[in-house]
């Protein structure tokens, strides 16, 4: 057993979060050809617009479509479908908490390689100063509230039923993941009703952004990822955790400087054992780049799985 | 007013004082899931949600009860809604099992309708046949519609689902041939190619003449070939004004095909000396996504964004990049 901890803890890790996401990508994104359908309620973006590869679906895009229900549906009997819905969602949830969007997102993964790409061209990368920081970490709750409020302005008759999917309508994954099983046909914007131009439009000005952004800053979506938002209100009930243990800390920032999320608190903060930030995609990436031994763990179901220890931390360090 | 002018508006006179029941033996009866219209009139909500007005909607495909409604005319814009009391023939569901389901009409609505419920996902075809004997001819109408229970969010669709259905002991028959990527959400829109085979009793029929109506009024008459098909390409005929444009705008086509055999028999009483079936299909197209989708406008758009902030974010950080200025430290001070 203590062989085996030894052999997790020293293990290559980018080497194995680089064979990992991409089993995940290709499971997520081609899995639908081979007959994988893990339903509509995946706590990823497995875009549900790539209608013949995915694997299952992303569970904010079967939301959206739920909260557009006319109203006296969806406060009626059909309540029971959102409920469930969410109950699953959030049983998938549990399983990996926010590894969702470090390990197994299409989106993400495409984001780490044109990371590599950029840092084979020898681009250097931007990181946002704390104030903006503060100020843009923001910005997925408000486009959560946004996902989840003009729907129900459908279901109202408030609103354009062009905006059913707001979220979705301005997602780059729409675009992206459905090109990748050859269907191009997202990249256009429809002029069919206004709020469909202006939608579409917005779309592909995301997806311009997306793909610029990715190329100088890490991870440079995930920070506006209303997914990730919601994934943070229910973090608590998860059973995979990021933990740190302050008293064998020494602040050193390790952890920050691998960090592609910019998360501070990683490295500052020293008297709380759950870490986990809202921005983290538990990448690990902290875990394995700290020298201390059990300072940061990631645990599941309380039991450790995966920590940092100075044996770990020297041979990935020396690893040519 | 020349002859031929004068032979028109003879001809036409003639034609409005001939009696009711003569001129509605030549009426199309066709079955349609388009309700009849409840003079609700079309809202901004309706223009701006994309659909077609209120008055004019069908069940949604993925709801489990559908219903369908008798009409009679070659005009699938303005052909009247058949009266409950008028209809005399009967109704049944055919699934993929090939299983025959009656169809019981709806008692209450004036309009003729029946309503039935779907279990399965997938086509079915649903049938009303009418006979009568009209000036020594046994007249067999048979109006087909092909219901479909779909979704889009159910995967692995079976092709068995998305079969075209027949009924061999249909006399003559209209089968629109499904498309081999056809799913259960697919539209027929404007410039797809509708193939249809003539059936009768189930085998190709040759030599059928076989007529499209659109819902603008464009008419095709072309024979079924060698193997009973005939192909035709669905035209555009949607022409508002952008902001009037609607991408789920629905247009009726009309599939009607005759055939008329010297045959004498008795029916109900009554003899005859030919049998004449009529058929039809009734189906829906909507506008092509070329219409109202742009490519060059999408990636332009998208390539345009993406070379202002690449050019933005390399001046930027060139602005930022501060030239080498040499600090000496006096290590005297």
């Amino acid at each position: 057993m203590g062989r085996l901890k030894d052999a997790v803890n020293g293990v290559d890790f980018n080497r194995f979060r680089f064979w990992l996401q991409l089993a995940f990508f290709v499971f997520l994104v081609y899995g639908g050809f081979f007959a994988v359908e893990l339903g509509n309620q995946l706590p990823t973006f497995s875009c549900g617009y790539n209608s013949e590869g995915r694997a299952g679906m992303c569970y904010l895009m079967s939301l959206q479509h739920q909260l557009a229900w006319p109203w006296p549906k969806l406060f009626g009997v059909a309540a029971l479908t959102v409920v469930t819905g969410l109950g699953v969602f959030l049983l998938w949830f549990a399983l990996l908490n926010k590894a969702w969007c470090g390990f197994a997102c299409p989106l993400g993964t495409l984001q780490d390689w044109i990371t590599t790409l950029r840092r084979r061209l020898g681009v250097r990368y931007s990181r946002y100063t704390q104030g903006q920081f503060r100020r843009l970490t923001t910005i997925k709750y408000l486009l959560l509230v946004l996902a989840l409020l003009l729907p129900l302005g459908i279901g109202g008759g408030m609103l354009s039923k062009d905006m059913r999917t707001p979220f979705c309508d301005i997602c780059p994954a729409r675009m992206i993941i459905p090109t990748l099983t050859g269907n191009f046909s997202h990249w256009t914007i429809d002029f069919s009703t206004k709020t469909a131009m202006v939608m579409s439009a917005l779309g592909l000005i995301v997806t311009g952004l997306f793909f610029i952004g990715a190329f100088v800053k890490k991870r440079f979506f995930c920070f506006f990822c209303p997914m990730s938002a919601l994934h943070y209100l229910f973090s608590r009930l998860a059973l995979l955790r990021l933990t740190k243990d302050g008293a064998k800390c020494t602040r050193c920032g390790d952890c920050y400087r691998v960090c592609d999320m910019d998360i501070r608190e990683i490295a500052d903060a020293v008297d709380r054992p759950q870490i986990m930030m809202d921005d983290c995609t538990l990448c690990l990436k902290c875990v394995a780049s700290c020298p201390e031994e059990g300072a940061l763990k990631a645990t599941f179901a309380g039991i450790p799985i995966f920590e940092s220890t100075e044996r770990g931390f020297i041979k990935r360090m020396n690893k040519p | 007013m020349n002859m031929k002018q004068t032979l028109t508006a003879a001809t036409f006179s003639l034609a409005l004082l001939l009696p009711v029941p003569t001129l509605c033996a030549d009426q199309l009866l066709w079955l349609t899931d388009a309700r009849p219209a409840r003079n609700t009139p079309v809202t901004e909500q309706d223009h701006a949600a994309g659909t077609a007005s209120a008055a004019d909607e069908v069940d949604l495909p993925q709801s489990e009860s559908k219903r369908l409604w008798l009409r009679r005319g070659n005009d699938p814009l303005r052909a009247s809604y058949v009266a409950a009391d008028a209809v005399a023939g009967e109704v049944h569901l055919l699934d993929r099992h090939g299983d025959r389901i009656p169809l019981a009409p709806g008692v209450k609505a004036i309009p003729f309708h029946v309503t039935m419920t779907l279990d399965e996902l997938g086509f079915y075809n649903a049938y009303l046949v009418e006979r009568k004997v009209q000036s020594d001819t046994l007249q067999v109408e048979i109006a087909k519609f092909e219901v479909l229970k779909g979704t889009c969010c159910k995967k692995g669709i079976e092709q068995e689902q998305t079969r075209a259905l027949s009924d061999a002991e249909i006399p003559l028959e209209l089968v629109r041939e499904h498309h081999p990527d056809e799913g259960l959400m697919t539209r027929i829109t404007s410039g797809d190619e509708v193939v249809l085979s003539v059936l009768r009793h189930g085998r190709p029929a040759a030599g059928v003449p076989v007529t499209l109506t659109t819902q603008q009024g464009w008419r095709s008459i072309r024979e079924s070939d060698a193997e009973g098909r005939v192909a035709y390409t669905m035209l555009r005929d949607y022409f508002p004004s952008w902001h009037e444009f609607k991408r789920r705008h629905r247009d009726t086509f009309l599939v009607s095909a005759s055939l008329e055999e010297e045959v004498g028999g008795v029916y109900d009483d009554t003899p005859h000396r030919a049998i004449r079936y009529t058929t039809t299909l009734s189906g829906h197209y909507y506008p092509s996504s070329h219409d109202y989708r742009s490519y060059a406008w999408g990636l332009g758009l998208t390539l345009l964004v993406a070379a202002f902030g690449g050019t933005s974010i390399y001046l930027y950080r060139r602005r930022r990049v501060r030239p080498f200025k040499e600090v000496r430290f006096d290590g005297q001070a």
